[in-house]
């Protein structure tokens, strides 16, 4: 009788997300199949009919705690057809357009210090103790330091645009709730140089990870 | 001597989580007062150790959340719920009541998988693999399935209010938390 065995890797850690791997072995303990399970259900795309409608973009976006800007404008997008505004102001579009830059910026670099860097740093076979974001704060405090700034960057333009770091409410059926003020655009303006710098840094470490282990 | 401390997000969007790490550079800080045991963050996917605090982010929407939530409180001298998934339920709970609804969870399946305009689903299955934990009837906060020592509303509750809960924990002196920091949309 053929005796499967199944190794379960559960839960997923150092992801966005939840998950479950199961990895299914044959009789000569090779791998037959790998699985990957997404173990969650909600319901949003039921418990949102027969909403108020302006609730839609502040339910949908606590679909996920790191990239609610992109459920909150997907959301209000569809607002934005329902209420009939067929174009946004420039001054709309310009500020949905930042929320979600932030977002990208802060969730990118949240992917890549705090939950994978400690992988290519260290190796993918090193010591999982301290294989994570606290083994960087140990071993490499200014790469810690610049990856929490960057994301702290990302975070507050969210804030800027939507409102709130998490869960805004920035966007509105029809447009935008909020401005940008110029004293705000300016303290941006002032730190994007180092930003930039830093995140040119991340992209060495990156391609020479790469070129390192082709 | 560093107290350990553990986080989890059950049914949780992760954004209390993200919250925490809002605390930005105060994070050096926090990891000299404490070690980590089991968290998203790291790779331990069990308890090594018993825990001081373990910080449950979630409420309990399948029998995997049930179980991890009985190890935290197995584990942990102190459990504190963060956000209001773990107090009520959060968003989550919106499904086990829909109006008009006899059915709600079934009408939640077959809307995600079956009915919506853009579903692709040949088989016309609901996902029932072996490997998936079961669906409860009904979203549970964590108070209704072990007993929860503190809760931090907020949906979710900023950085600034995590770090001054944390420390005021850390310190053995759980205070309130002031009323601006605690009002939530």
């Amino acid at each position: 009788m053929t005796k499967t065995r199944v190794i379960e890797i559960e839960p997923i850690t150092r992801v966005e997300g939840h998950g479950k791997i199961t990895i299914h072995l044959d009789d000569h303990n090779n791998v037959r199949e790998a699985r990957l399970h997404v173990v969650e259900f909600r319901g949003f795309e039921r418990f949102i009919c027969g909403r108020p409608y302006w609730e839609v973009p502040v339910i949908v976006q606590r679909l996920c705690g790191i990239c609610p800007v992109s459920h909150h404008l997907a959301a209000s997008k569809a607002m934005d057809m329902i209420v009939g505004a067929k174009k946004l102001t420039p001054t709309a579009e310009k500020i949905r357009r930042l929320m979600h830059y932030g977002q990208i910026m802060q969730s990118h670099v949240l992917h890549f210090f705090h939950l994978s860097s400690p992988d290519l740093l260290f190796g993918f076979g090193s010591d999982p103790e301290s294989r994570n974001i606290i083994g960087i704060v140990e071993k490499m405090p200014e790469l810690a330091v610049q990856g929490v700034m960057m994301r702290k960057f990302g975070q507050e333009i969210i804030k800027a645009t939507a409102g709130k770091k998490i869960h805004g409410t920035g966007a509105v059926p029809g447009g935008v709730n909020k401005n940008l003020s110029i004293a705000e655009r300016d303290v941006f303006l002032r730190d994007i140089g180092q930003m930039k710098k830093w995140a040119l840094g991340a992209l060495d470490i990156a391609r020479k990870y790469t070129l390192d282990n082709l | 001597m560093k107290k350990r401390i553990s986080t989890i997000s059950l049914a949780g969007c992760f954004g209390c989580h993200m919250s925490l790490l809002d605390i930005d550079e105060r994070i050096l800080e926090l990891l000299k007062l404490v070690e980590f045991d089991r968290s998203p963050i790291n790779d331990l996917k069990r308890f090594k150790a018993r825990c001081d605090i373990g910080f449950i982010e979630g409420g309990c929407c399948n029998e995997e959340n049930v179980h991890t939530l009985r190890e935290f409180r197995k584990n942990c001298d102190v459990l504190v719920g963060i956000g209001q998934c773990a107090i009520m339920g959060g968003l989550p709970v919106m499904r086990n009541a829909i109006m008009h609804s006899n059915d709600p969870l079934r009408e939640c399946l077959e809307t995600a998988y079956l009915n919506s305009p853009y579903v692709y689903n040949p088989t016309n299955d609901i996902p029932n693999d072996p490997a998936l934990p079961l669906i409860l009837d009904k979203v549970y906060a964590c108070a209704e399935v072990v007993k929860m020592d503190y809760h931090i509303p907020g949906c979710p509750p900023s950085g600034d209010t995590l770090w001054q809960a944390i420390n005021a924990l850390l310190n053995g002196n759980p205070s309130g938390l002031p009323n601006e920091v605690i009002r939530f949309d």
